[in-house]
C-alpha cells in the first residue's frame, strides 16, 4: 500500500505543487496546503476504484482540498496550528528562477478560485469532460468559461 | 506566449518538494485527531451543560422535568454537531466540487437550523419548567395567570439575549466559512 502510494505521489507530485502555487500566497500557506493535499490523498487512496485516471482523481481531491483550505483561512484568519514535524522539505517557492513560470502562476493567482481550477486543468491538457466531471458542471459551461479565461490570461501575461 | 507554449511551460514545471513518506500516516492521524478533538470539545460542552441541569434535581426533585428536557434536547442536537465535520471525510473529498460545496452548505444550514431551534425553543420552555421545579407555583396566593404575566418580561429578555448570543456565535465562527462556500458555489454556477 505504502509503496503504491509513494509511486502514485511521485508520478503526480507536480499537480500538488502547481495547485498549491496557484491557491496560496505565502510559504506557510503553501506548506500547510501541500501537507493537507497529501494527507487527503493518503486517506482517500482506499476509496479509489480506478473509474477515472489517477491524475484526474488526484486533481479532484486536490481542488476540493484547496477550496476547503481557503474557507479554513477565512475562518481562522490565517492563524495556523502547526503540526509537529514536516512531511516534506522544500525551498521557498519564491526562489524559483523561471520568470515566465512565476509570471504564469501570478496571473492564475489573480483569477477567481474556481477559474484557477479550470485554467490549471486546461493547462494540464484535461478534456472538457474531465474538467466538467471534476467540477460538477456542464461541458458547455467549461467551454464558455475557458474561452473567456484564455483571453483574460493572455491579457495578464502580456501586460 | 501562445496556448501551446503556456501548456508546455505549465507541464514542465518540475520544482516539487521531496516528500518524507514515513510521516504521511502520522500527519494524517494528527489531522484526524485534531478534528476529533474539536468535535469532542463541542460535544463535552453540551454534555456538561446538560449535566449541570441534573444537579438541582437532588435538591428539588421536580427539577427532573428540566433535566429530562435538557437531556432530550442534547440527544437530538449532538449528532447534528458531529455531522458538521463529515464533509471533511475521505469519501466526501472525492466528490465533484459542486456536490461537495452543496453538501457542506446543507450540513452547515442544518446545523444552524437545529441550533436555533434548541436555543430559541429550549430557553422559553425551560424557564417556566424551572419555576415549576423550584416550587414557585405551590402554595402561592397569586393565580397562575398573574405569575405568568409577572415572568413574561424576564422570558422575553432572556429570549432576546439568547438570540443575540447565538447569532453572534454563528457570525464569528461559522458564517464567514458559509459565505465563502456560497460564493464558490455561485462562482461555479455562473457561466
Amino acid at each position: 500500500m505504502e509503496s503504491e502510494f509513494e509511486q502514485i505521489i511521485n508520478e503526480n507530485v507536480g499537480i500538488l505543487h502547481k495547485l498549491c502555487r496557484v491557491y496560496t500566497f505565502n510559504t506557510d500557506e503553501y506548506e500547510e496546503l501541500f501537507q493537507e493535499m497529501l494527507v487527503q490523498i493518503w486517506r482517500s487512496a482506499k476509496n479509489f476504484r480506478g473509474e477515472a485516471r489517477i491524475s484526474t482523481w488526484i486533481y479532484q481531491i486536490c481542488i476540493n482540498t484547496a477550496l476547503g483550505f481557503r474557507a479554513k483561512i477565512v475562518r481562522h484568519k490565517k492563524r495556523f496550528e502547526p503540526l509537529e514535524g514536516k512531511i516534506f522539505s522544500y525551498t521557498a517557492p519564491d526562489t524559483e528562477k523561471d520568470e515566465q513560470l512565476q509570471k504564469l502562476y501570478g496571473a492564475i493567482r489573480e483569477l477567481k478560485p474556481i477559474d484557477r481550477a479550470i485554467v490549471s486543468l486546461y493547462l494540464d491538457d484535461k478534456s472538457y469532460d474531465e474538467t466538467a466531471n471534476i467540477l460538477g458542471i456542464s461541458k458547455t459551461n467549461v467551454a464558455t468559461r475557458l474561452m473567456r479565461l484564455k483571453v483574460k490570461l493572455t491579457e495578464k501575461l502580456t501586460v | 506566449m501562445n496556448e501551446l507554449e503556456l501548456k508546455k511551460l505549465w507541464q514542465t514545471a518540475q520544482s516539487a518538494p521531496t516528500i518524507n513518506f514515513e510521516r504521511v500516516e502520522k500527519t494524517s492521524n494528527d489531522i484526524q485527531n485534531r478534528l476529533r478533538r474539536k468535535v469532542k470539545i463541542e460535544v463535552w460542552v453540551q454534555i456538561a451543560a446538560t449535566a449541570a441541569t441534573i444537579i438541582p434535581v437532588f435538591f428539588f426533585p421536580k427539577m427532573i422535568f428540566v433535566a429530562l428536557f435538557a437531556i432530550a434536547m442534547t440527544v437530538w442536537y449532538v449528532p447534528e454537531l458531529r455531522k458538521l465535520y463529515q464533509p471533511e471525510s475521505s469519501e466526501a473529498v472525492s466528490l465533484p466540487v459542486k456536490d461537495l460545496l452543496i453538501l457542506k452548505i446543507q450540513t452547515m444550514k442544518n446545523f444552524f437550523r437545529r441550533t436555533r431551534f434548541v436555543m430559541y425553543v429550549f430557553a422559553p420552555f425551560t424557564y417556566p419548567l424551572m419555576l415549576f421545579g423550584l416550587g414557585n407555583f405551590e402554595n402561592s396566593t397569586k393565580s397562575i395567570s398573574t405569575i405568568i404575566l409577572a415572568n413574561v418580561i424576564t422570558v422575553i429578555i432572556t429570549e432576546i439575549a439568547i438570540i443575540l448570543l447565538t447569532e453572534w456565535y454563528f457570525k464569528v465562527l461559522y458564517k464567514p466559512v458559509l459565505e465563502e462556500w456560497e460564493n464558490l458555489l455561485y462562482e461555479l454556477e455562473i457561466s
